[in-house]
């Protein structure tokens, strides 16, 4: 019963998706607003119907609906209810559906932000916009019906479920893959309106209304990044927080762009250029989701982490292509439109630094592709590990950082190097600075110290940038220096949130340049009473104990940890064995400081009394933490604004808010 | 030179840059993986440095000792060319051909370490290490593709896109 509810529900779905194209299209056509009307009202039906039909996978959860095959596989009776929710999207079939509302979602709020307040000049570029946007719904739910469909019969009745991978049973893995989704279909929005300006050939409109987008799409699969990176860090036994690999990869690559993007957007803003630049940048965002979606789920990538095998690979390969082909047609046969005024950029100015940074982000990201698709298209011949992509990136990402803090010595008007004179000082003192105390600090290795002297430039002049304006207005308006500061982040959002974003960069940086030069790591066996050495660290093994909790058996160990003598604290890593999938999982312990954290997964318990440890040491991991919150947090101060102004008047009111950064 | 010409040529150094890194890390730091035969054609080169070589394990031949901890376990010769493997009715087919085959060549793997979960029979790991003098290879790292679907075997480490 509530398998065919559900089946016809998304059914429902596909069939208003599909009618919201043709009665986009329509009223267009026909010039008649009850055409347009009934587009909407088809829009938002979308998104209801397929919530009802989440809602529905949610309750076949919920009541142990084992008829239903996905339910069968992913849940089962024991499973804590949190848990059965979180499993509607564990596994190809429901994530799909969850893809689809939110796709659908997307589109309905777009819809809505545009339906009132749209001049009559804007109005053809957003109606194709939402024409192509219920395209992409309409796409992703006849996907997720005809080949992939959730409410799908089991061949037999089951009188219990299959349970759910327990390494699935945390937390952050409740919010990871909904926030990655939510990045994704953000990300569809500066694609369909990039494609609507090329049809209707208003190129200079559509990145004010793509940017609040492209920036909260970034901003979630920044955040889905992060949770999933903090995810294999605290419950995966390797102590490790990325591994480079290709479903990993897939969630960065589109990040990547959407950074390229954000940036080429305010350049756009300000000097009319970019154009071309801009429209490829959306386009190839797109085309890596889907790619993304390709690497996970067609089974042809080789990956520890995608999903089975399955027939979708040829489906969005066809998307992919299509998408590419029509968008280059596209770009190609409106070239007259995209002729930029003739400027007289130079390289040491403001638009040749963006041009170098985009063009940084785009040689990063063909790398990342590269090392992602060549095992597999050398037929596994070839292999890329972490150690290839840490070669062929770290240098590239050194650079990007550099640039970052080259930026601010080089003048927004066109002079060039005029800020030379002003920040040069604090660049060169900064980087001196860290340099210095990093290897005052223990951190002497030569590439390390080039990073340093490289984040000691980038984070003085990004503070000095902040500093020297917030104490300029404390002048002017005769207010005290921190009142001033939070003014001018209260007014200019987006300029300082992009500040802070950068010294979020720069922070992690500094996480990743500890952690991927120093890490050390010892493997020890050990029996009660027993030290190892680690370091400057002594572990202590004192005590191992067994209880069964809920549907699973802990085995805890208690290690005494000691550093140069004195006792610390101690740490309990343990290992749980799943009654209900034969499975063990290893549940790490963690010490975490500002120098360095200490993790250690337990690997083994024997009979005997005797465990298998695996002991890391991971410098300045908590700087990356840091430098990931702040990178966040900065994205939503820069979001704010957008939001704020989303209900004025007129399109031009907006983009007028978007080119009214100060001048230094 | 003009501002605009100035630009392209950073553009092209950036991007040549790039390409010379993938090119030159490829040829570096890259695993390429060898069959047995190969491996074992190679004799004394191969002894020489660190290889990546693959095949089927045999079930029958896993010996784990935690004390250690050591893992010893045969593989058996696998086609590395992916279009024979096609031919021959796919991987799983190969992989249940080569260990019934008597004949095939064979190679004894030592991994000093707790035995991972997913070496069983028929599973066909990426094993990094050395063929050591006495023609064994003595492994460091060994990589293991999850043997059926992705819910039962590891996690998905990022969410799914």
């Amino acid at each position: 019963m509530l398998a065919d509810v559900g089946s016809v529900l998304v059914g429902l779905a596909l069939a208003a998706a599909a009618y919201a194209v043709f009665a986009t299209l329509w009223a267009m056509q026909r010039r008649d607003p009850r055409w347009a009307e009934s587009a909407h009202i088809s829009v938002y039906a979308a998104a209801g119907l397929l919530a009802l039909a989440l809602l529905f996978l949610l309750g076949a959860f919920l009541g142990d609906q084992f008829q239903i095959r996905y339910v069968a596989y992913h849940s089962s009776r024991a499973l804590p209810p949190y848990l059965k929710a979180a499993a509607v999207w564990a596994g190809q079939e429901g994530s799909l559906l969850l893809w689809s509302f939110f796709q659908a979602l997307c589109a309905a709020l777009f819809t809505a932000s545009v339906a009132n307040r749209s001049s009559e000049r804007a109005r053809p570029l957003f109606s194709w916009a939402t024409a192509l946007l219920s395209l992409i719904t309409t796409f992703f739910v006849a996907v997720t019906l005809l080949l992939s469909n959730p409410f799908a019969r089991s061949a037999a009745v089951l009188a219990d479920g299959y349970g759910l991978n327990p390494l699935l049973r945390h937390p952050g893995m409740i919010f990871h893959p909904p926030t990655l989704y939510v990045g994704y279909v953000g990300l569809m929005v500066p694609f369909a309106l990039a494609l609507a300006a090329l049809i209707t050939r208003r190129v200079d409109d559509w990145p004010a209304a793509a940017h609040p987008w492209a920036l909260a799409a970034w901003l979630f699969l920044g955040l889905g990044l992060v949770l999933g990176a903090r995810w294999a860090y605290d419950v995966l036994d390797w102590g490790g927080y990325w591994g480079w690999d290709a479903v990993e990869n897939a969630g960065l690559l589109p990040w990547l762009t959407a950074i390229a993007l954000l940036h080429g957007v305010v350049m756009q803003g300000e000097r009319q250029g970019f154009r071309t630049w801009n429209l490829l940048l959306a386009v190839l965002s797109a085309v890596l989701v889907f790619a993304g979606i390709l690497i996970t789920r067609s089974g042809w990538i080789r990956s520890v982490h995608a999903f089975a095998p399955s027939a979708l690979g040829h489906y969005f390969l066809a998307i992919i292509l299509l998408t590419l082909a029509g968008s280059l047609f596209l770009l190609y046969s409106r070239r007259a439109v995209l002729a930029a005024p003739a400027s007289s950029e130079r390289l040491f100015s403001r638009g040749g630094m963006f041009l170098l940074t985009l063009m940084l982000l785009l040689t990063i990201a063909g790398s990342v592709l590269a090392g992602t698709l060549l095992p597999t298209l050398s037929g596994g011949r070839f292999e890329a590990d972490p150690a290839w992509f840490e070669r062929v990136t770290g240098p590239q990402f050194a650079a990007l950082v550099l640039l970052m803090g080259v930026c601010p010595l080089v003048g927004r008007t066109v002079g060039a190097l005029q800020g030379l004179r002003r920040w040069g000082l604090p660049a060169v003192l900064g980087a001196i600075l860290l340099t210095v105390a990093a290897a005052l600090a223990g951190f002497t290795r030569a590439v390390s110290l080039a990073g340093f002297a490289i984040l000691g430039l980038a984070g003085s002049t990004t503070l000095a940038e902040i500093g020297r304006q917030a104490l300029a207005r404390s002048r002017r308006e005769g207010e005290r220096p921190s009142y001033a500061l939070w003014h001018l982040f209260a007014r200019h959002r987006r300029r300082y949130g992009g500040t802070l974003v950068h010294a979020g960069v720069i922070l992690m940086s500094l996480g990743i340049i500890g952690t991927r030069t120093y890490a050390y790591e010892t493997e020890a066996r050990l029996w009660p009473g027993e030290p190892v050495e680690v370091g400057d660290y002594v572990l202590l093994y004192e005590d191992v104990r067994q209880e069964p909790a809920g549907d699973r058996l802990s085995t805890w160990v208690s290690l005494a940890v000691y550093r140069k003598g004195l006792y610390l604290t101690t740490l309990y890593p343990r290992l749980d064995q799943y009654a209900d999938s034969a499975q063990t999982v290893a549940v790490p312990a963690l010490r975490m400081g500002l120098r360095e954290d200490l993790h250690v997964a337990l690997f083994w318990s024997s009979e005997d009394g005797s465990v298998n440890v695996k002991i890391v040491v991971n410098p300045l991991m908590n700087f990356l933490w840091l430098g990931s919150l702040a990178l966040l947090a900065g994205g939503m101060v820069a979001l704010w604004p957008s939001l704020a102004a989303a209900h004025p008047p007129g399109q031009e009111t907006q983009s007028v808010l978007l080119r009214n950064d100060p001048g230094p | 030179m003009t501002g605009k010409t100035r630009s392209i040529v950073a553009g092209l150094l950036i991007v040549t840059a790039a390409i010379y890194l993938i090119v030159s890390s490829t040829g570096n730091a890259a695993h390429y993986f060898l069959t047995i035969e190969e491996l074992q054609a190679l004799g004394g080169e191969a002894a020489s440095r660190r290889t990546t070589v693959s095949g089927a394990v045999l079930g029958a031949s896993i010996v784990y000792d935690p004390a250690g901890p050591r893992v010893t376990f045969t593989i058996v010769q696998v086609p590395g060319d992916p279009a024979v493997v096609e031919q021959a009715g796919g991987l799983a087919a190969v992989l249940r051909a080569a260990v019934s085959d008597p004949d095939a060549p064979r190679l004894q793997v030592v991994y000093d370490d707790v035995k991972p979960d997913l070496l069983q029979h028929q599973a066909q790991p990426i094993i990094r290490g050395r063929l050591g003098e006495d023609g064994r290879f003595y492994a460091d790292e060994i990589l293991l593709k999850c043997p059926s679907r992705y819910q039962e075997g590891l996690p998905p480490q990022t969410g799914a896109p």
